[in-house]
């Protein structure tokens, strides 16, 4: 059987933030023991509020933030001891599409040289195998070979997006990593954003780690869908039975809070609780949990395999 | 009942080429009602929001048109006469209340600015009280703790109460919402928008609503216009709008939001460049059936069935 594409195990991630010019400190724990896979061709993803971990998880998946604990695998190979030569060769094969597309691309580049960086670096130093690399990508993204020669303030948002995941495509990658890929984007350009991501998918048989808030996009692109909140995998369960199944209240409270403007009829819930950083030993979701039992106040429930495609931390669900 | 907010041609733009960004735009606004303002960004929905309370940022000017509100014609008053309506009559929230609120003064100082300038006859106990009675009627439950406060200590949702409640300090009677909630998280997006139903509501507050996100819109406006390049494409009540779009403008917007996993792409989609618009009707490079007529004519506003206004020549 193949390797998985990405595994993450345990992981953990704590930041100190300094405030009063480093007199004081206190810990943020950004990820609490998040444990994930995704296959070959698949998409996993991963929908949660902001502060909740995310993009910390976005970064740890791409190798650019060392977890405090817990391990880090690609293709079946962990983080902590890769030679520099296996690394090199892994790296290109995990790619990033960031949310903003006006600060993901360099503004004193050339489409034409943010295209060939990677490639120079990466693939070979052939500018001409480059080139023909990037129109034939830019042909697949719907771009024009003529914005080789432009700039990226001489772009549109969409367009942008649309080079970012030329870029990515360029040293043939097998997983992207997609943080919030169409939140800066107008409707009708994220339509077509996520169309072309599927199309992508296939095309090249690419996997996605996809990050986003919003449940509509989720629930467009992934396989499985995962749900954190501050910093624990509540829930994870496989897009095809996400519809009928009951949930983790925390999951159910964002497809209530989602504002379906094609609904007949739509009542918002009353949602009044602060957020509140969770008790030490206690569940996370505690402080807003409408179905809370005594014990949840002593420990913070695990991911439990409910069936094949759903598992949730949660006693009482 | 006449309306309460009445705008005229109104046509504003930059000003150093004058260039307009908002062409024409005429709507009105009845007392109670919210009114949702739709379009993408770059369509000039958040300028009109702006010259609403006659604000305009760098490099943008007014050019032509009236704004009406309660009787007074905002645009033929004095600078020095306008305190008397801006935050008394007619008060903004905005998008990111981060950036809005002062990061070095409490929620008790921002809030009591707002109450001095607007209610000098109030005494310094009578002033605290309209701040505790403030911060509860936006849903804060420890106001006394809350007004020591600094805007960095708070979570997203509680600063956009603050914000409704400093705008609501001068008790208004219009309030333009300008994306207020697309910078928060979803379920701080609903207490944020059961708020301003409520105090639509209990209030009477009327409220024009600004934004890009369709499923907001539907579920706050009564009426929702439609802007595209700067101009009114559609204005129709809500129901209707989401049933029958009429412009192929909103429907390629409608189409193109994910409905159970599955969307219609809009594939000339993109951002229209103002300063490039082309001759006749605005919107037929990205039309699916351009008509002939558009590419030397300009479609009027016109109301086709009741209530329902539409910019194009199809329903001519």
């Amino acid at each position: 059987m193949n390797k998985p594409v990405l595994e993450i195990k345990n992981i953990w991630k704590t930041y100190h933030v300094k405030v009063l010019g480093g007199l004081k400190s206190y810990e943020v724990v950004a990820l609490r023991g998040i444990s994930l896979k995704i296959e070959k061709g698949e998409v996993l993803g991963i929908l949660g509020e902001s502060g909740c971990g995310k993009s910390t998880l976005a970064k740890i998946a791409l190798g650019l933030e060392t977890p405090d604990k817990g391990e880090v695998f690609w293709f079946g190979k962990s983080l902590k001891n890769l030679n520099g030569n296996t690394y090199k060769a892994l790296r290109a094969k995990v790619q990033a599409v960031l949310q903003d597309p006006y600060s993901s691309l360099n503004p004193r580049y050339k489409i034409k040289d943010v295209l060939l960086e990677p490639y120079f670096i990466n693939i070979s130093p052939d500018k001409k195998e480059g080139l023909s690399k990037a129109q034939e990508l830019l042909n697949q993204v719907g771009l024009d070979i003529s914005v080789l020669e432009k700039y990226p303030h001489e772009l549109s948002g969409g367009q942008r997006q649309r080079v970012a995941l030329a870029r990515a495509l360029m040293v043939n990658p097998e997983l992207l990593v997609l943080d919030e890929p169409t939140s800066a984007l107008d409707v009708t350009i994220q339509a077509q954003i996520l169309e072309l991501m599927k199309t992508l998918k296939e095309r090249y048989q690419l996997s996605y780690l996809l990050i986003s808030h919003s449940l509509p996009v989720v629930f467009y692109l992934a396989d499985w869908i995962g749900v954190i909140y501050l910093g624990t995998l509540v829930e994870l369960c496989h897009k095809s039975s996400f519809k009928r199944l009951k949930h983790h209240p925390y999951t159910e409270l964002l497809i209530r809070s989602y504002l379906d403007p094609f609904a007949p009829s739509q009542i918002f819930p009353e949602i009044e609780v602060e957020l509140n950083p969770p008790i030490s030993d206690g569940c996370v979701f505690l402080d807003r949990c409408p179905v809370k039992t005594k014990d949840c106040y002593k420990t913070n429930p695990s991911l439990v395999k409910k069936t094949d495609l759903q598992y949730i931390a949660c006693f009482n669900v | 009942m006449n309306p309460f907010l009445v705008v005229k041609n109104l046509t504003l733009g930059l000003t150093y080429n004058r260039v307009p960004l908002v062409e024409k735009v005429s709507f009105e606004v009845k007392k109670g009602e919210v009114l949702g303002v739709l379009g993408e960004s770059g369509s000039g929905k958040t300028l009109t929001g702006f010259s609403l309370l006659r604000l305009f940022p760098p490099g943008i000017s007014y050019y032509s048109g009236e704004v009406w509100i309660d009787g007074l014609s905002l645009y033929s008053l004095e600078e020095k006469d306008l305190f008397r309506i801006r935050g008394k009559k007619i008060a903004i929230i905005l998008q990111d209340p981060l950036s809005s609120l002062n990061p070095v003064l409490s929620v008790k100082e921002q809030l009591e600015e707002v109450l001095k300038a607007h209610r000098p006859d109030l005494t310094k106990k009578e002033r605290f009280d309209k701040m505790l009675n403030l911060l509860k009627e936006v849903g804060i439950s420890d106001p006394e703790i809350r007004l020591k406060s600094y805007p960095h200590q708070l979570s997203g949702g509680l600063r956009q109460r603050i914000m409704i409640a400093i705008a609501l300090a001068g008790d208004p009677e219009i309030l333009v919402a300008d994306e207020p909630t697309t910078a928060i998280d979803p379920t701080l997006q609903i207490q944020v928008l059961n708020l301003l139903k409520r105090l639509n509501r209990e209030r009477g507050l009327t409220i024009v609503f600004i934004s890009h996100d369709l499923g907001v819109i539907r579920w706050i406006a009564h009426r929702v216009a439609v802007f595209y390049a700067g101009e009114i494409v559609e204005l129709a009540p809500v129901e209707r709008l989401f049933l029958t779009p009429l412009h192929p403008y909103t429907q390629a917007l409608i189409n193109s939001y994910p409905k159970e996993g599955k969307f219609k792409v809009d594939l000339k989609g993109g951002v229209v460049e103002l300063s490039k618009k082309p001759e006749g009707c605005y919107y037929q490079l990205r039309c699916d059936h351009p008509c002939d007529k558009a590419k030397s004519y300009h479609p009027q506003l016109l109301e086709v069935a009741s209530q329902h206004w539409v910019r194009c020549f199809r329903y001519e």
